[in-house]
């Protein structure tokens, strides 16, 4: 039986999540709002607050945020457009996986929404000129960012918080999530060919139109400061380098600097705000002009989040949970297989960062009786090819399908899902098999 | 609109913003319109010439001899309202007089333009009109393609001036495209 204050605690979770869901209030003010009578009825004590707020998280998006909208400002984005839909040569099916490929790498290493928001209007702009139904691609364009996001510790936000919480490296993510996003990005490919392959056909004269209307286009011009241009590539090298090195970083630097520690490691969220900081210090962008630019609604959003799940935590809910998962599942094998599928298919419900926010603390307690090393993965995969399982389940399905409604482009919830489940049960089901065979559990 | 409709303008709304419209202004600047997609013949130019126009620009030659095909209509205007001035206040000779000067300086620089664009093989008439600038060019562009007009067109001071008031008048009230040379 609940206890009056779990049963608060719950009943504030429930209505905070269906806000978000239905999104008639802005979700940032729905988890600030849920935050503040948590806080306000006392079952996340004001002094403990600041501990369920997960500042890794927080500060890796903010850093992030900075190096994207700096170079934004370059052009940089738009140029990798136009120099993919010239590489295409005016062929559909090239279209498709360039921009695919494409997709999947940025979203890796950069935030999936700011990359389906300045891919989308060139991928509309080239299916208007092939005269092809646009929503095919603009399908495997969603798809393969959030199977791209999934490869890497910064490309997706559950990553990112899953990573700051159970302490993950960037190159633990590379190394086990980057294969089963390169398995599942071919595999996404193939079902996109097989069912809309036949559809992508224009004749040899169109495809010669096509080729040399978007030759017409110069990605020299979408550069709007070739010297921010420069510094962006340079700075976001950098960036991945130290995030491939964060971990061990004082190893390298003691053969430069004997006096480091070799023992030095730095957290991905140091990583990114030292990005942010050399590149507003070089490119002399102006701070005010950036720092308006940050998206405070996800971080206050995200940070309303954490506290509501503390509540759950300071009430004992994710215990009982836990205790009754335990009782579900004897194994590791068996807990993997619950997480990832109820982690894809409630992300499919309720958004895979909600989501997440309220299982990592469900995991950590699941600690004390098995090694929960795997489960992270499982949790994340499931989270980020969760996904693709509705229109609603990831931010980046949201901007695509918005900003092709303003086109005039209109993908129903039913024709989103078909293929959308689709993907997500084959990409979580390979997903799966790969991590089991990568723990030894095959 | 549906349940469903609503939920995806909301969210996209709380996600991005007026970002969305930032960027579409941006690629607009290298991406064609719908519109512009659409091919515009251009068979009728109308380049207007007045006394502010002192030398032959070889660069709009150039540029207008990309559209094949197309006749350009030269057409001196020679405003009518100080013609009448000068006869109200001085007299019918000082009004013929300025006239007469005013056609001379316009048959040079016609044919000046005219050598210009015959030697690039553009083929071209020639007008010489007492009216408007900016009326006159108004009524007849509708019969063109494409309007062309210099920069300082109906400038009292074509040596200073960047970009005269005519100009920018006509570029906003011509519904032809207009190129400001």
């Amino acid at each position: 039986m609940l206890a009056t204050v779990q049963l608060l605690a719950l009943v504030i979770f429930i209505a905070t999540y269906i806000l978000i869901i239905d999104e008639r209030i802005h979700r940032a003010v729905a988890a600030m709002a849920g935050a503040a009578v948590v806080v306000f009825l006392g079952i996340v004590p004001w002094d403990s607050m600041l501990e369920h707020i997960d500042f890794g998280t927080i500060f890796l998006l903010m850093g992030m945020m900075i190096i994207i909208n700096v170079s934004r400002q370059s052009g940089l984005f738009e140029y990798i457009a136009i120099r993919t839909a010239k590489l295409a040569k005016g062929s559909p099916i090239m279209v498709l996986i360039l921009f695919s490929v494409v997709t999947a790498i940025v979203s890796a290493f950069l935030d999936n929404v700011t990359t389906v928001l300045l891919l989308t209007p060139m991928l509309l702009y080239i299916t208007k000129l092939m005269n092809l139904n646009p929503v095919p691609f603009l399908m495997a364009e969603i798809i393969s960012s959030n199977v791209g996001g999934a490869a890497t510790l910064i490309g997706d936000p559950p990553n990112i918080m899953i990573a700051s919480s159970a302490g993950l490296t960037f190159n633990e993510f590379i190394t086990t999530m980057g294969p089963i996003a390169a398995v599942d990005m071919v595999l996404v490919l193939i079902i996109f060919l097989v069912i809309y392959g036949r559809s992508m056909k224009v004749t040899k004269e169109e495809k010669e139109v096509i080729t040399k209307t978007i030759n017409n286009l110069d990605e020299q011009a979408a550069i709007t400061d070739t010297r921010l241009f420069k510094k962006a590539i340079a700075v976001i090298l950098m960036v991945v380098v130290l995030f491939f090195t964060h971990s061990s970083i004082g190893t390298y630097l003691h053969v430069i600097f004997p006096f480091v520690d070799p023992s030095l490691a730095l957290e991905p969220a140091e990583v990114a705000l030292i990005g942010a900081a050399v590149i507003l210090i070089w490119s002399r962008v102006q701070p005010d002009e950036i720092f308006e630019k940050i998206e405070w609604t996800a971080l206050f959003f995200f940070a309303g989040l954490f506290i509501i799940v503390g509540a759950l935590v300071n009430t004992g809910i994710v215990e009982m949970v836990s205790q009754y998962m335990i009782s579900m599942v004897s194994t590791q094998f068996e807990a993997m297989f619950v997480i990832a599928w109820f982690a894809a298919f409630a992300s499919a419900i309720v958004d895979n960062i909600p989501l997440t926010a309220a299982l990592i603390p469900l995991i950590h307690d699941l600690s004390g009786t098995m090694d929960v090393y795997p489960l992270w993965w499982a949790l994340s995969l499931g989270a980020c090819m969760g996904g693709n399982g509705t229109a609603i389940a990831a931010s980046a399905n949201i901007v695509v399908l918005g900003a092709a409604a303003r086109e005039g482009v209109a993908i129903t919830f039913m024709q989103f899902m078909k293929i959308g489940m689709l993907t997500l049960v084959v990409t979580v089901a390979v997903g799966l098999v790969m991590l089991y065979a990568m723990f030894g559990m095959l | 609109m549906t349940y469903y409709e609503g939920l995806i303008k909301r969210r996209f709304k709380d996600l991005i913003s007026s970002k969305y419209e930032a960027i579409q202004k941006e690629y607009s600047e290298y991406i064609l319109s719908e519109e512009e997609m659409r091919p515009h013949e251009i068979k009728k130019i109308l380049l207007p010439l007045d006394f502010s126009v002192t030398e032959v620009s070889e660069s709009i030659c150039e540029l207008l001899s990309v559209y094949e095909n197309a006749t350009v209509t030269l057409t001196f205007i020679t405003d009518e309202q100080i013609h009448e001035i000068i006869r109200a206040s001085l007299d019918d000779a000082a009004a013929e007089e300025f006239i007469r000067k005013k056609e001379d300086y316009g048959e040079r620089l016609l044919d000046d333009y005219e050598h210009c664009l015959t030697s690039r093989n553009i083929p071209c008439r020639r007008r010489m009109i007492l009216g408007n600038k900016q009326q006159d060019i108004l009524k007849i562009a509708p019969d063109f393609d494409m309007v062309v007009l210099p920069k300082c067109f109906a400038s009292n001071h074509p040596d200073s001036c960047e970009i005269s008031g005519d100009a920018i008048i006509l570029a906003q009230l011509l519904g032809q495209p207009t190129i400001i040379f």
